[in-house]
């Protein structure tokens, strides 16, 4: 048996174990069996059908499906042009830019959702007050400028329409980490060739650049589809209020009136809406070879000159930075700086106090937090991406038999619902013969649970990194007579970092940022940092858990800048050698 | 630290279980007799000595895992007081809501390999707890306690209550504009002023004071008419109302008030004619195969004792029935508020009240 085959196996029984744990757990539940199960009811088909024959689950599937795509196509518009712009154009203060367009990503959910609420709602949205400020038609400042005034509040933000534009700017941070290695990978050859035989820029942008970017703006898509399936804060906060469920809301209320089954037999149509998607994606990107830019050749990455244009293109990154990320970070701060909180006045400005960031810092339970929280960074973007990419590898780049399942198991823990993949975990550890690895109540179960979860994302990165890299490379140096696993890390390793890096800085920032995951899993020696947050949120202790959160999102902003600076450093060699 | 000082300390605390025991829980069809509960007499030497005895058992074990729902500052106050009165035993606690702590012990137990020692059993999670086998008798230690028997269900026992009301932000409107019954909100001049709580317990357990399902389901869909805004969770919708995203919020409950009104912030307690109060019922207890049975017992002794409940006094989780003279009874009692015990039947049947209810005021759960 080679090495590779090997290696293969190996990587199908760790995926394996990490995912169909959860899956078991989903489909047991369904037919109300397993750890919570209502043991006086029997094993029953009835969750499916009671679930699926009710109307109200068509209307939900429906809000979800366009919640999903709307929320996609608003995050590729942006996360895929804004990749573009850092990756490939001269515009200025471009790491600048990266750090930036990612900070969305490190800010916890149930805070940014309710930041989202305190700028956008009619009545106390700071966004509201400022335009009325302006444009009221009774006493707005710029009313009779502009001509025009508004009676009431101009952003309505409750319902479907909000809930889109609130979930897709909040994945374009997202799109943006899985596109940009890919757009870093491309030989310009095709490009230049283009420009030479007289083809405008913009022809060559949208002709070739765009073209060789299918596969990965696509693997962006399909990945940011299904969390917007499963995406919860945003529809709790900003749909529920106008009762417009989704999925994952309507999960959410079944759950909280203990109808398990019910929640796991919708979550079966997300493993199927899931399947379908890789299924679709395998076939979209069947002919691999026309997307390979990375060839034997050399290559270095050429940038765009945008001209006039690039400071307009720079004006655009910090107007989104502005809005999406900047505005509800300083919500945050505020409320972490108020005892409650109100619109900022010169009343509230006599009250501000920096008590709750004293807090954060001598926090009884803080230390043993820090530590855990510090194992998940290191510990969880490392694995799962050194798995994701041996899976890629095999799924895209051989004809192994049974590649296309590794493909789909490796997606699905991204729609299991996290309560039932926490429950699969604790029973899995709890049970033999896995009892006898003491992992439960300890942070390595949590580490597992997080690769486990985390894996689809890692997944989804390599695949259009991988599909960009000739098979021709791999092959000289097997045909040199090197080791199919030497070639891997010392040929394929280094030419998938940039996305790896990408995939790295991602998997950090949602492994300190999680919150159910741990919450159920942890003990009192597993505490993380995420968790201290929760914790005073429970307890009403808002301006303590907007501070854990500013604290959080600063230290997730200096690891985002690490990465890059780890990425433009590897650029450059690359360049250079 | 000088051991024995600190046992006759904790024997002079002892004395005051009195008051301990008014904190207790209430069962409806036992309230005449709980409200005229005798103090529970001095703890002898038998109770000092086997509270001596947990407490060796309990240093040998090493530590007690606690699981809860409650707020971390609190749950820090009485770590940090159990462990000065008791060195030698750690206080770890799992925080959680109660759904966590319930899906997390089932599985535990269902897998046979339970973590913890002490756990709460509100939201009617001590049916499903009884269910799974994971309940038991802690008569020896409420005796210890000198909790009165009509306090007790099963060997278990509660100290905290919840009250269910209505509150308001004053900068939006003025209490005197308020109503003072529940069918008040109903009147047009609410409408769109209402945000209500998705979990819709209050509704429920209004439920036998409102004269029956029927009734319940016909106030929802008038409510549902007033086009009520729903907001998830009791934190963010607290939060919100105090920022001003609406006036008037249900339920909200009382335990809230100690979180704002001493801040200054915004927030008031609707005067309402009744509100509905939830406890008496099951209370904590331990699991029968607990990996610290005489830590946990030393423990339980301890938090529902008068120490561990003058902690848990400034979150006004006290008993609220007037004459209790604990802070939400002097509360309601100063605005005419009268508290209504809710049966344990309700907090059992939570779920299947919850759904019908959702349906009627236009959040379906199914």
């Amino acid at each position: 048996m080679s090495g590779q085959t090997l290696c293969y196996l190996a990587v199908f029984a760790v995926t394996i174990g990490l995912v169909l744990a959860p899956m078991i757990m989903l489909l047991l539940t369904t037919l109300n069996l397993g750890p919570i199960a209502q043991p006086d009811l029997g094993i029953s088909l009835l969750n499916y059908v009671t679930a699926w024959s009710s109307p109200t689950t068509y209307t939900t599937l429906a809000n979800t499906v366009v919640f999903a795509l709307g929320a996609t196509a608003v995050a590729v518009l942006f996360g895929a042009s804004f990749a573009f712009l850092v990756e490939r154009t001269d515009m200025p203060l471009k790491t600048l830019a990266y750090v930036a367009i990612t900070s969305t990503l490190a800010m916890p959910g149930m805070l940014y959702a309710i930041a989202w609420v305190l700028l956008v709602s009619p009545r106390i949205g700071l966004f509201n007050l400022a335009l009325l400020k302006l444009f009221s038609q009774q006493d707005g400042l710029l009313t009779s400028w502009a001509g025009v005034g508004f009676r009431e509040a101009p952003i309505q933000p409750y319902g479907l329409g909000g809930m889109i534009v609130v979930e897709g700017l909040r994945s374009v941070g997202l799109v943006f980490l899985i596109t940009v290695g890919v757009f870093r990978n491309m030989d310009p050859a095709l490009e230049e060739a283009a420009a030479m035989s007289g083809a405008p820029t913009r022809t060559v942008v949208r002709r070739i650049t765009m073209r060789l970017m299918v596969p990965g703006i696509l693997a962006a898509a399909v990945y940011v589809f299904a969390q917007s399936l499963d995406a919860f804060e945003i529809p709790a906060v900003l749909g529920l209020q106008s009762a417009v469920f989704v999925l994952s809301t309507k999960i959410y209320l079944l759950v909280k009136n203990e109808e398990h089954g019910l929640a796991s037999a919708l979550g079966v149509g997300f493993v199927t809406i899931a399947v379908v998607l890789v299924l679709w994606y395998g076939r979209l990107t069947r002919r691999i070879e026309r997307f390979a830019t990375v060839t034997g050749k050399g290559f270095r990455p050429r940038t765009l000159r945008l001209g006039r244009l690039r400071h307009v293109a720079f004006l655009g990154v910090a107007a989104y930075f502005g809005v999406v990320v900047l505005a509800p970070f300083l919500v945050l701060v505020w409320a972490s700086l108020v005892p409650f909180y109100q619109v900022p006045s010169l009343a509230m400005l006599r009250r501000v106090t920096l008590k709750a960031y004293w807090y954060v810092f001598v926090d009884p339970w803080g230390l043993t937090a820090l530590k855990n929280t510090f194992i998940l960074v290191v510990t969880v973007p490392a694995a799962t991406m050194v798995l994701a990419a041996l899976i890629s590898w095999f799924v895209v780049k051989t004809r192994l038999r049974g590649r296309r399942l590794l493909d789909i198991l490796a997606f699905l823990p991204q729609v299991s619902p996290s309560i039932i993949t926490a429950l699969a975990f604790i029973y899995m550890f709890l049970t033999m013969p896995l009892k006898l690895i003491p992992a439960y109540g300890t942070i390595w179960i949590i580490v597992i649970a997080l690769v486990s979860n985390l894996l689809p994302y890692g997944t989804r990165t390599m695949h259009g990194a991988v599909m960009q890299i000739h098979k021709e490379l791999e092959e000289a140096a097997l045909t040199g007579g090197v080791a199919w696993g030497r070639t891997f890390t010392h040929v394929v390793v280094p030419l998938l970092l940039p996305a790896m890096i990408s995939g790295w800085v991602f998997i950090a920032m949602a492994a300190i940022r999680y919150v159910t995951l741990p919450l159920l899993l942890y003990s009192p020696g597993s505490r993380v940092v995420s968790l201290l947050m929760w914790d005073n949120w429970q307890g009403g202790e808002i301006a303590k858990a907007a501070a854990t959160g500013v604290v959080l999102m600063l230290a997730i902003g200096l690891i985002t800048l690490a990465g890059r600076i780890a990425d433009q450093r590897q650029a450059r060699q690359w360049a250079g050698g | 630290m000088n051991h024995l000082a600190s046992r006759r300390r904790f024997l002079r605390l002892l004395t005051m279980a009195s008051a301990g025991a008014a904190l207790g829980p209430w069962r409806a069809s036992d309230r005449a007799s709980a409200q005229s509960a005798a103090p529970a007499a001095p703890p002898g030497p038998a109770v000092a000595r086997q509270v001596e005895q947990w407490y060796q058992g309990a240093r040998k074990e090493g530590k007690v895992v606690w699981w809860d729902a409650w707020d971390k500052d609190i749950v820090e106050k009485l770590a940090a007081a159990f462990m000065k009165r008791y060195p030698g035993v750690t206080l770890e606690a799992f925080l959680g809501t109660d759904d966590d702590t319930k899906l997390r012990a089932l599985a535990e137990g269902r897998a046979g390999n339970v973590t913890f020692d002490v756990i709460v059993t509100s939201s009617g999670n001590y049916f499903e707890y009884k269910k799974a086998g994971l309940v038991t008798d802690n008569s020896d230690v409420l005796d210890a306690i000198g909790v009165p028997k009509e306090l007790r269900y099963e060997g278990t026992y509660d100290p905290t209550y919840f009250v269910y009301g209505a509150a308001y932000n004053p900068n939006l409107v003025k209490e005197s504009e308020l109503p003072r019954t529940w069918e008040g909100f109903l009147d047009p001049k609410w409408k769109g002023q209402l945000a209500v709580e998705s979990r819709l317990k209050l509704f429920v357990f209004a439920t036998p004071f409102w004269g029956g399902e029927e009734k319940v389901i016909s106030y929802l869909q008038r409510l549902r008419t007033q086009a009520p805004r729903f907001v998830k969770g009791d934190i963010a919708s607290n939060k919100l109302l105090v920022a001003g995203e609406f006036p008037i919020l249900l339920p909200a409950y009382l335990t809230n008030y100690p979180r704002y009104v001493p801040q200054g912030a915004p927030w008031g307690y609707v005067p309402l004619d009744e509100v509905y109060v939830t406890g008496g019922g099951p209370g904590y207890t331990r699991p029968p195969n607990a990996p610290h049975p005489n830590a946990g017992k030393l423990f339980m002794y301890w938090f529902m004792g008068p120490e561990g409940q003058a902690i848990f006094d400034e979150r006004f989780t006290g008993n609220p029935m007037p004459g209790a003279n604990t802070g939400p009874a002097r509360f309601l009692e100063k605005h005419k508020i009268t508290p209504r015990l809710v049966p344990v039947k309700y907090e059992q049947e939570i779920a299947s009240y919850t759904r019908k209810y959702a349906d009627a005021v236009g959040l379906p759960i199914r």
